[in-house]
């Protein structure tokens, strides 16, 4: 009887027979069951969870089969882990998803207005722009892209530093963030039209010295992370790269967070906007050890121009093969998760304890209370669902009857300070943009 | 319920979700012996289940490249955890770019439609458990988890040419046992 046939024989032996085989073979080995059922239904949640996602988003597919096409060429000889990368354009000294436009070099308008930075990629378009002209006229500025004259892209916010602004746009018909890379565009301010080619930035690819991080105890399935090493006047820079397997999942910032604590707050100014604060994201420093042991720190470089940093300088000369450690990294969900009715009580307390899926983890609303006429208290228990090693770090929430809100983020608790007008017994509540710390603790070999 | 084969895959795929439960209980304990048998040297108990549920999400995914002809569903089963324990190892060995060395998994085995009688598969079995405990396992692992000689080698300190000898002798007697052919 040769090998082939003796496999044709046992494997067409019935299941019960060989259960016992296997029973003798593991016996004095535990293999706990219910926790093996509990992580395969969690994988499968998680599973129809995106493909609901992809059902709503014709259009994420759609980037998905490009997606593929680039893969099969690699498919042969490149990792699945090192594939995931594939996707993203590293552009300044950030990194996006998809393909993006950018310009190269800053590009003076006249004498009023200097380009400083621009790029554009999938939901994404940021301007940084030295200017004289009067914020009042530079905040209607409108971009049409030069492949569809029908869209235009209007200030969705910014910040501004003495002359120094940093404009983010949205599309403004659709007032969201449906932004299409495009490779030239009118720029329209204060009367006058720029026209503006950029440079299409390059993808990771399998020509790169790419490097997944290893496996870690602290698995978390939403992200793989990993690193490109490159070189910079005779040293070592590092690109870091977070490949979330959601398309509305974004890094925030790598490294673990400093303050325990976060605190944020809105208010609402009727016609003119919402203000809102946030404790910033500060992280602890991330270091890279080389093989003699030397500790190299990656350095956010002087001219960074794009947000958040994946660049980092180190002083490792190029040759030096690093081992990089991120204990954890920041990520938001960009999207509304859910809607809340909540009765406010005319005095005392109640209790709601209502589920919210946060989509990488869970938090439960449980009680609010009558703080006075004007204002209430909504408590909120965090990190409910079984992603252990991913915390809830804040979440924004809007309600059109709600004057001003302050929340503080602290542990398993967040506690909201509510202010609103006087008759005001109900709110519907929207809960967005939240807001994690993966606690990965990935160990990137760079060898 | 209890499920047929059949029933089963039906089951998995109008994605039935207490097809996917019945074939967690079901499978579970075989899965785990060749996963573990794969990675318990190098990878943790928490890696271990993580990638047994790994391949029954896979199997969930993968269903419609499922051939009843071709092999039966528990072997196919067998197949992917082969292929998903790989990849964690290579995984947690290589770390960064990667040779895609070692996935040279047979692709299973050609299974002709040749199904033993209740009694003969009985005696077949009767007769492995008659083997010296290590023969017995490493035929057990060999045929009925589709483990390769050299990890085998590996995993019992032998050569692999003590491994051949004890599958080959353990073939012959079953064989005999069976007056098979």
């Amino acid at each position: 009887m040769n090998e082939d046939k003796m496999f044709t024989v046992l494997n067409n032996l019935d299941d019960d027979l060989i259960e016992k085989e296997i029973d003798n073979l593991m016996d004095g080995v535990e293999c706990n069951t219910e926790s093996i059922s509990k992580k395969a239904h969690k994988k499968l949640d998680k599973y129809n969870r995106k493909i609901r996602f992809r059902k709503r988003l014709p259009y994420v597919a759609a980037i998905c089969a490009c997606f593929i096409c680039i893969n099969t060429v690699y498919a042969d000889d490149i990792s699945e882990a090192v594939k995931k990368f594939f996707n993203k354009t590293p552009v300044y000294s950030t990194m996006v998803d998809g393909s993006a436009y950018y310009l190269k070099d800053g590009l003076a308008l006249d004498d009023n207005m200097v380009i400083d930075s621009f790029m554009v990629s999938e939901g994404r378009m940021d301007m940084k722009f030295t200017s004289k002209l009067d914020i009042s006229i530079l905040r209607d500025a409108i971009i049409i892209p030069g492949d569809n004259p029908d869209i235009q892209y209007v200030m969705g916010g910014y910040s501004e530093d003495n002359g120094k602004y940093y404009f983010s746009f949205m599309n403004g018909k659709e007032d969201n963030y449906n932004i299409k890379p495009c490779k030239s565009f009118d720029l329209l301010v204060g009367n006058k039209t720029y026209s503006i080619s950029l440079e299409q930035a390059e993808s990771l690819d399998g020509t790169q010295k790419l490097f997944a991080s290893e496996a870690t105890s602290n698995q978390i399935g939403l992200v793989d992370v990993g690193a490109n090493s490159l070189e910079k006047d005779g040293k070592q820079t590092i690109q870091l790269i977070a490949s979330f397997k959601n398309k509305d999942m974004k890094l925030s910032k790598f490294g673990r967070p400093v303050d325990a604590t976060v605190k944020t707050s809105f208010e609402n100014l009727g016609e003119d906007g919402i203000v809102s604060t946030g404790t910033g994201l500060r992280t602890e420093d991330i270091y890279a050890t080389d093989e003699s042991g030397a500790k190299y720190k990656l350095e956010v470089p002087a001219d960074a121009n794009a947000f958040p940093i994946a660049a980092f300088e180190t002083d490792a000369a190029i040759d030096n093969k690093l081992t990089l450690q991120l204990p954890a990294l920041i990520a938001s969900y960009q999207k509304t998760v859910d809607s809340l009715k909540i009765s406010i009580p005319q005095e005392g307390e109640e209790i709601i304890n209502r589920d919210v899926d946060m989509f990488a983890q869970k938090a439960v609303a449980k009680s609010i209370k009558r703080l006075s006429p004007t204002s209430a208290q909504l408590v909120f228990q965090l990190n409910t669902g079984n992603e252990k090693y991913v915390g809830i770090r804040s979440f924004n929430i809007y309600s059109k009857d709600i004057l001003k809100a302050s929340s503080e983020f602290s542990g398993d608790k967040a506690v909201m300070i509510l202010d609103f007008n006087k008759d005001v017994d109900e709110i519907n509540l929207d809960i967005s943009w939240p807001e994690f710390v993966m606690n990965g603790n990935w160990t990137i070999n760079m060898q | 319920m209890e499920y047929s084969q059949a029933e089963l895959v039906r089951g998995i795929r109008n994605e039935d979700s207490a097809a996917y439960e019945h074939m967690i209980c079901k499978y579970t304990k075989t899965v785990f012996c060749l996963a573990y048998n794969i990675l318990s040297e190098s990878h943790s108990k928490e890696d271990i289940e993580e990638c047994i549920a790994d391949v029954f999400l896979d199997a969930w995914i993968k269903i419609a490249e499922f051939d009843a002809e071709k092999a039966n569903f528990r072997t196919w089963l067998l197949m992917l955890t082969k292929y998903e324990a790989l990849t964690y190892r290579r995984k947690k060995r290589l770390s960064n770019i990667l040779d895609i060395e070692d996935v040279g998994i047979k692709n299973g085995v050609n299974l002709e439609k040749q199904v033993l009688l209740r009694q003969d598969q009985e005696q077949v079995i009767k007769i492995i458990n008659s083997f010296q405990k290590i023969d017995r396992e490493i035929f057990v692992r060999r045929f009925f988890l589709g483990e390769k000689i050299g990890d085998l080698a590996k995993a019992f300190d032998l050569s692999r040419a003590a491994v051949d000898n004890r599958l080959l002798r353990g073939r012959k007697i079953i064989k005999e046992g069976l007056q098979y052919e």
